[in-house]
C-alpha cells in the first residue's frame, strides 16, 4: 500500500526506493538567486526560477511551491511587513470575528504561487511531482489573529475559536480543490498544530476534525493526503493514525508511532540547523540515521524548510547520501548569481588542461560543458561506466557500484556520480569515448526474416543488448549497462548466497527484468522503432544468470556436482510481458549445459562454429570461471575451472579494468602499451599476461614464480610509482593460470589427444582488451602451438544470442550443443589436483611430479 | 653442519634423494630417530611453512618439500621406539560437503603434522553425517574444517550444531577464503585461522600446549 502510493507519487523514482529533496521556502530560493527576499516571495516567476535553480543544484525528486507561512493568512486579509532580508512579519492581525471565508486561489500572493507552479511544471518532465504548500486550518487561524491570542481563545472562548477555524477550513477546502484540479499535490503544513506547542488533547479537538475534512476533500479529488507537522509528534499518534495520511513529513523521529502507520510514507527529518554549518560529517550522520530509521519506501528530506542561508554543499551532501538513486542530471547550468560557492580546479590529463568549476558541480556535467563527449548509456545513473576517468589526485570516495566494478583500490570513478569538493586531477584520454564493449564490427544475425530482434549478453557484470534488423541481419544499435544484481554481491557466488533469501531472490529477478525492460525502451527510442515491432528476443547468460532470470536460486549450482535444473531443457521460453514486449514476441533463454557451463558458453560455441567445424579446436573463456571446450570434428567436451578474478585484474595490487590508463601489454619496443594515453595507472587482465611473460623472459621472475629482490630486498617489480607487481600478485596469477592450464590438460587426456595436434585455439572472455597470444603461450596459459592458430571471439555470448534471433537453425544447433556436449567434472577427476599444482609453475620449471 | 641441520636444509631445498641418504645415515650412525624427525625433518618443514607465509614458496614448493620430508619420515618412523615421539593430539580435518577445493586444507594438514599433531584426513566434500560420525569414532582433540565457496558455509554451521550435541568435548577450528572471525563466532566455532600459521598457533592454543 505504502509502496503503491510511493510509486504513484514518484513515477520517476524506481519502485521501492528512496526519494529525496530538501524543503525550500522563498527565503532560501532568494539566497540561491542572490536577490532580496521581498523581491522573490511575491513573484511567481522568481519563485519558479529559484525552484528550478534548486532543482539543478540539488537534483531533488520533487519540488514544493512554498513562499512562507504568512501566505494563507495574507490571502484571508491579515497584513504583513515585507523586509528585504527576512520573511514577512505581521503588521496587523485580524480580530476573530472580522474574518470571513474567501476564495483563496485568487487572493493575496496565491495566484503568483500558482504561476510559479505552472512554470515549474512546464520546465520539468512529465510526472515530476510538484507539491503546493498550504497551511492547516489551525495554523492558519493562529497566524491570522496572532498565535498567543488564538491559543488563549481556545481556552477561554472555544466557541469563537471554532467559528474561526470553520471559516479557515472552508477557505482551505476551496484552495485544495483548486490545487488538485490544476494537477498539483497539496502539502498541508501544520507549523503551529505541533505536539510540543498544543499537546494531544487540543490537537484532537481543534486540529484533527478540520484536517480530517480537508483530507476528505483531497481524497475525493483523488490526490494525496500529505502533511508536515513541526516539532514533537509522538504524543499525537492516535490522531495521526485516524487521519491516515499518505505522506507524513516529520521533524522528530518516533519508532513507536510508525508502527501504527504502515501505509504512510515517511518524510524527513535531517535537522535544518545542521545546514547552517560547514559540518559535512554531521549532515552525513543525520542523513544516514534517517535512512536507517525511516520505514521504506521513504523520502529523505530536511526536518523543516531550509534556513535561508543553508549551505548548498551540505544540502547536496544530504542528497548524495540519500540518492543511491541519483536522478538524471538536469541541463547544464549557465545561471549567474551563485558566487558564494567556492571554486575548484579539475586538471585533465594527458593534455594538462584546467577547468575552474564551482564546488558541488557534477564532474561529468562540467566535462560536457567544456566539450567532452561521452556515450551516455545509462542516463547518468552510474550504471554503465561509460564516463569513467581515473582520478590521480583526490579521488572521491567510491560508490558501492564502483567498488564492485573497479575493485577496492582502483582510482577509476564514474564522473556522473561525483561532484567537485576540492581540486582534482583526472586522466581522460583524448577524445575519450570508450564503451565497455567493442564496436559492432561484423557482428550480425542470419537475416532474411522480417521485423526486429534483440540479442542479449546477460553478463554477471555488464549486460549488453543488441538491436538487430532481422531482414538484413544488421546489428543497428547496442546498449550496455552494469548488471543491477551487483548490489547483491560482486561475484556470482555471493549473489547465490544472497539468493538463498527468498525476498532478495525476488528482488534480484525483478531488478534484472526491470533493467532490461528499461534498456529495451532506451534502444527502441534511440533507434526510433516501436517496441511492439520487436518480435524476437534471445538471452544468453551463464547458468546462474539464467536461474535468476527465471526466478530460481542456486538450486544445485552452488554445490558439487554443480548441476542445473535447466540441463536438457532446451531453450526456455519466457513471458514477453516481464520485459515489456508484446505477447506475440518470441522470447527465449539460451540452453545451458551444466551448472558452470552456461548459455554464454553455448552462444560462444555457436559464434565460433565449434560444433560444425572439422578439426581439433579449443575454446577458452578466460574469466573468473574459466570455461573450456575441446572440439574434435564438432564433437564437444567441456569443463569449467575456478580461476578466480586474477585474469580480470581484480584483487591484484595494481589491477584495473581495461580502461584508459591500463597497461594492456608491451609495444614492439618493449615499452608498456597503455590504453588511451601516456601515464600508466595500473594493469588490466590481458596486461598481466603480458607483464608476467615479460618477467619470465627477462629472468626477473623464476619459472617457479619467485620474483627477484629489488634493491630494498623486497620481491617487488615496479614500472612506476603507480604500477607494481608484487609476489602476492604472482601467486594469485599462478592459481588462475594453473587452474585453466590443468583444465585444458585434463580435457586432452580424456580425449586421448596431444596439444600439438590442435588446429585452433579460440580465446574469449571479458578482458575488454585482447590477450597477446605470444605471451599466453610463453607462460603456458594456453597450449604451445603456432601463434597463427590462436584466434579471438569478442563478445561470444552476444554474438551467439544475435545469431539465434529469428533463426530456427541456430536455435536448433544451440539445443544440440546442450544435448551433445560431454561434461568433465574436474573435482571428480583423478589426478586433477596434481595437474593443477604442476601447472602453477611456468615453462622452464624442473617440476614434473608431486 | 650437524646432520639434523642437513636434514632440515634438504627438506627446505626439496631434495628427496638427499633426505633419503641423510635418514639412512642417521640410522647408521646411531642417532635417535625420534630426535632426527623433530630436530631435522620437522624443523625443515617449519621453515617451509615460513617461506610459504612470506610467499617465497608457493603450493608446488610446499608439496615437493613435503614429499622430501615424507621420504625421510618413512625411513625413520619405523625405528622409533613406541611413545618416544610426543604426540600433541589428534586433529581430524576435512573440506565440507559441496566443495572439492582442498589444496588449502592439504597444506594446513601438512604443517600441523610437521608441528607434531596426528592428523586424520577425511578428504573433500565430506557430508555433515560423515564428519560427525568420524569425530565420534576417532575422538580427536580438534575437528578442523574448511571451504572455499561461500555457498557451502552453512554446512559448517550444521556440523558445529551436531558436534556440540554428539561430541561436546571436541574443539572446532575453521578456515577458508569466505570464512572470517565473525562467521566463526556466529556459528560457535572455537577458532578461526586466516592462514596456515594461525592454524598452527590456534591448534596449540585450543589444547593449551606450547608450540
Amino acid at each position: 500500500m505504502r509502496l503503491q502510493t510511493f510509486n504513484r507519487l514518484f513515477p520517476l523514482v524506481e519502485s521501492g526506493k528512496v526519494a529525496a529533496g530538501p524543503m525550500t521556502a522563498a527565503d532560501h530560493l532568494a539566497f540561491l538567486l542572490d536577490r532580496p527576499i521581498n523581491e522573490v516571495n511575491g513573484n511567481g516567476e522568481l519563485i519558479a526560477e529559484g525552484l528550478l535553480k534548486s532543482k539543478e543544484i540539488y537534483n531533488p525528486d520533487f519540488l514544493i511551491v512554498f513562499a512562507d507561512i504568512s501566505v494563507d493568512a495574507e490571502a484571508m486579509g491579515a497584513e504583513f511587513n515585507f523586509p528585504a532580508t527576512s520573511n514577512p512579519n505581521p503588521k496587523r492581525n485580524l480580530d476573530s470575528e472580522q474574518v470571513s471565508t474567501v476564495d483563496m486561489a485568487v487572493s493575496g500572493r496565491i495566484p503568483e504561487l500558482f504561476k510559479a507552479a505552472e512554470i515549474v511544471r512546464r520546465e520539468t518532465s512529465d510526472g515530476f511531482p510538484i507539491f503546493f504548500s498550504i497551511k492547516d486550518p489551525f495554523s492558519l487561524a493562529a497566524v491570522l489573529i496572532g498565535t498567543d491570542r488564538f491559543l488563549i481563545s481556545l481556552q477561554e472562548n472555544p466557541e469563537s475559536a471554532r467559528r474561526l477555524l470553520e471559516k479557515c477550513c472552508l477557505s482551505q477546502i476551496g484552495l485544495v480543490k483548486t490545487i488538485c484540479e490544476r494537477g498539483f499535490i497539496p502539502l498541508v503544513g501544520a507549523p503551529i498544530a505541533s505536539g510540543s506547542l498544543i499537546g494531544p488533547g487540543w490537537f484532537e479537538k481543534f486540529v484533527e476534525p478540520y484536517l480530517s475534512r480537508l483530507f476528505d476533500v483531497i481524497s475525493e479529488q483523488n490526490s494525496f493526503r500529505c502533511i508536515h507537522i513541526c516539532g514533537e509528534v509522538a504524543s499525537l499518534t492516535p490522531s495521526i493514525t485516524r487521519l491516515k495520511p499518505d505522506l507524513l513529513s516529520i521533524e522528530e523521529w518516533d519508532t513507536e508511532m510508525w508502527k501504527h502507520l504502515p501505509d504512510t510514507i515517511p518524510m524527513g527529518y535531517v535537522s535544518t540547523f545542521l545546514f547552517n554549518s560547514q559540518d559535512t560529517e554531521r549532515v552525513e550522520k543525520a542523513t544516514i540515521e534517517c535512512l536507517e530509521n525511516l520505514p521504506k519506501p521513504c523520502i529523505i528530506s530536511t526536518a523543516c524548510d531550509l534556513p535561508p542561508k543553508a549551505n548548498p554543499v551540505l544540502v547536496k551532501n544530504m542528497m548524495e547520501i540519500a540518492g543511491a538513486i541519483a536522478p538524471p542530471l538536469g541541463p547544464p547550468s549557465e545561471c549567474a548569481g551563485d558566487s558564494f560557492i567556492p571554486l575548484h580546479n579539475i586538471t585533465i590529463n594527458p593534455e594538462n588542461s584546467i577547468l575552474e568549476v564551482k564546488q558541488g558541480a557534477n564532474i561529468k556535467r562540467e566535462l560536457e560543458r567544456h566539450g567532452r563527449v561521452f556515450l551516455n548509456n545509462c542516463g547518468n545513473r552510474g550504471e554503465c561506466l561509460s564516463c569513467s576517468a581515473i582520478f590521480s589526485k583526490n579521488a572521491p570516495e567510491m560508490t558501492e557500484t564502483e567498488r564492485l566494478a573497479f575493485g577496492e583500490h582502483s582510482r577509476s570513478r564514474m564522473t556522473c556520480q561525483h561532484t567537485v569538493t576540492e581540486d582534482v586531477t583526472i586522466f581522460l584520454p583524448p577524445h575519450s569515448v570508450h564503451n565497455i564493449k567493442k564496436p559492432l564490427s561484423n557482428f550480425r544475425a542470419t537475416g532474411g526474416v522480417s521485423g526486429w530482434g534483440i540479442g542479449v549478453d546477460l553478463g554477471s557484470t555488464v549486460i549488453a543488448l543488441y538491436l538487430t534488423n532481422l531482414e538484413s541481419g544488421e546489428v543497428v544499435n547496442q546498449h550496455s549497462f552494469l548488471n543491477p544484481q551487483i548490489k547483491f554481491g560482486g561475484d556470482v557466488m555471493s549473489r547465490l548466497e544472497a539468493a538463498k533469501n527468498k525476498k532478495k531472490l525476488t528482488q534480484i529477478t525483478s531488478h534484472t527484468h526491470a533493467g532490461i525492460a528499461k534498456a529495451i525502451d532506451h534502444l527502441c527510442k534511440s533507434s526510433k522503432i516501436s517496441r511492439t515491432n520487436v518480435g524476437d528476443f534471445f538471452i544468453a547468460g551463464n547458468s546462474v544468470m539464467s536461474h535468476f532470470w527465471l526466478g530460481h536460486g542456486g538450486e544445485g549450482i552452488e554445490r558439487v556436482p554443480f548441476r542445473s535444473f535447466l540441463e536438457g531443457q532446451g531453450s526456455v521460453r519466457f513471458d514477453p510481458k516481464i520485459v515489456g514486449l508484446p505477447s506475440s514476441s518470441d522470447c527465449k533463454l539460451c540452453p545451458v549445459i551444466e551448472g558452470f557451463i552456461g548459455g554464454d558458453t553455448v552462444a560462444a560455441i555457436l559464434a565460433s562454429d565449434l560444433d560444425l567445424m572439422k578439426g581439433r579446436r579449443l575454446l577458452i573463456d578466460l574469466g573468473t570461471n574459466g570455461e573450456i571446450v575441446l572440439a574434435k570434428d564438432g564433437e564437444l567436451c567441456s569443463t569449467s575451472t575456478a580461476a578466480g578474478p586474477a585474469f580480470e585484474g581484480v584483487g591484484m595490487t595494481s589491477g584495473m579494468p581495461a580502461v584508459p590508463g591500463a597497461i594492456r601489454g608491451f609495444t614492439p619496443d618493449g615499452d608498456p602499451d597503455v590504453i588511451g594515453g601516456l601515464d600508466s595507472m595500473g594493469i588490466c587482465g590481458s596486461g598481466y599476461i603480458a607483464v608476467i611473460a615479460d618477467l619470465l623472459e627477462t629472468g626477473v621472475m623464476s619459472p617457479t614464480g619467485l620474483l627477484e629482490k629489488d634493491k630494498h630486498g623486497n620481491r617487488h617489480w615496479s614500472i612506476n610509482s603507480n604500477v607494481v607487481v608484487d609476489q602476492g600478485d604472482i601467486r594469485k596469477f599462478q592459481l588462475a593460470k594453473g587452474a585453466v592450464a590443468a583444465g585444458v590438460e585434463t580435457l586432452f587426456k580424456r580425449a586421448g589427444m596431444k596439444s600439438d595436434s590442435l588446429d585452433e585455439v579460440i580465446l574469449t572472455g571479458s578482458f575488454g582488451s585482447r590477450v597477446d597470444p605470444v605471451s599466453a603461450i610463453k607462460i603456458a596459459l594456453i597450449p604451445d602451438i603456432s601463434v597463427s592458430k590462436v584466434t579471438f571471439v569478442d563478445n561470444g555470448a552476444g554474438r551467439g544470442a544475435v545469431l539465434c534471433l529469428g533463426s530456427q537453425v541456430y536455435q536448433a544447433r544451440a539445443e544440440q550443443i546442450q544435448k551433445r556436449t560431454r561434461v568433465v567434472n574436474l573435482g571428480e577427476t583423478n589426478g586433477f589436483e596434481e595437474l593443477f599444482v604442476l601447472n602453477m609453475h611456468f615453462p622452464g620449471s624442473e617440476l614434473n611430479e608431486i | 653442519m650437524h646432520i639434523y641441520d642437513k636434514l632440515a636444509k634438504a627438506v627446505v631445498e626439496m631434495k628427496a634423494a638427499e633426505v633419503k641418504l641423510l635418514a639412512l645415515q642417521v640410522l647408521d650412525e646411531g642417532f635417535p630417530p625420534d630426535e632426527a624427525i623433530q630436530k631435522g625433518l620437522a624443523v625443515g618443514m617449519q621453515e617451509v611453512g615460513r617461506l610459504f607465509s612470506c610467499k617465497d614458496y608457493f603450493v608446488p614448493e610446499v608439496l615437493v618439500s613435503a614429499r622430501a620430508m615424507y621420504t625421510g619420515f618413512n625411513i625413520l618412523k619405523p625405528k622409533v621406539i613406541e611413545g618416544a615421539v610426543a604426540d600433541k593430539g589428534t586433529i581430524l580435518i576435512g573440506v565440507v560437503e559441496g566443495d572439492y577445493h582442498d589444496i588449502g586444507k592439504n597444506i594446513v594438514k601438512l604443517m600441523l603434522e610437521a608441528s607434531g599433531f596426528r592428523l586424520v584426513d577425511l578428504g573433500k566434500n565430506v557430508s555433515v553425517d560423515a564428519f560427525t560420525r568420524a569425530v565420534v569414532e576417532e575422538k580427536p582433540a580438534i575437528a578442523a574444517m574448511s571451504t572455499l565457496m561461500t555457498t557451502t558455509m552453512d554446512s559448517m554451521e550444521e556440523i558445529v550444531v551436531r558436534l556440540t550435541k554428539d561430541a561436546p568435548e571436541v574443539k572446532i577450528m575453521i578456515g577458508g577464503a569466505p570464512v572470517n572471525q565473525d562467521f566463526a563466532d556466529s556459528i560457535g566455532a572455537h577458532f578461526y585461522g586466516d592462514d596456515v600459521d594461525q592454524a598452527i598457533v590456534g591448534a596449540h592454543k585450543l589444547l593449551g600446549i606450547k608450540a
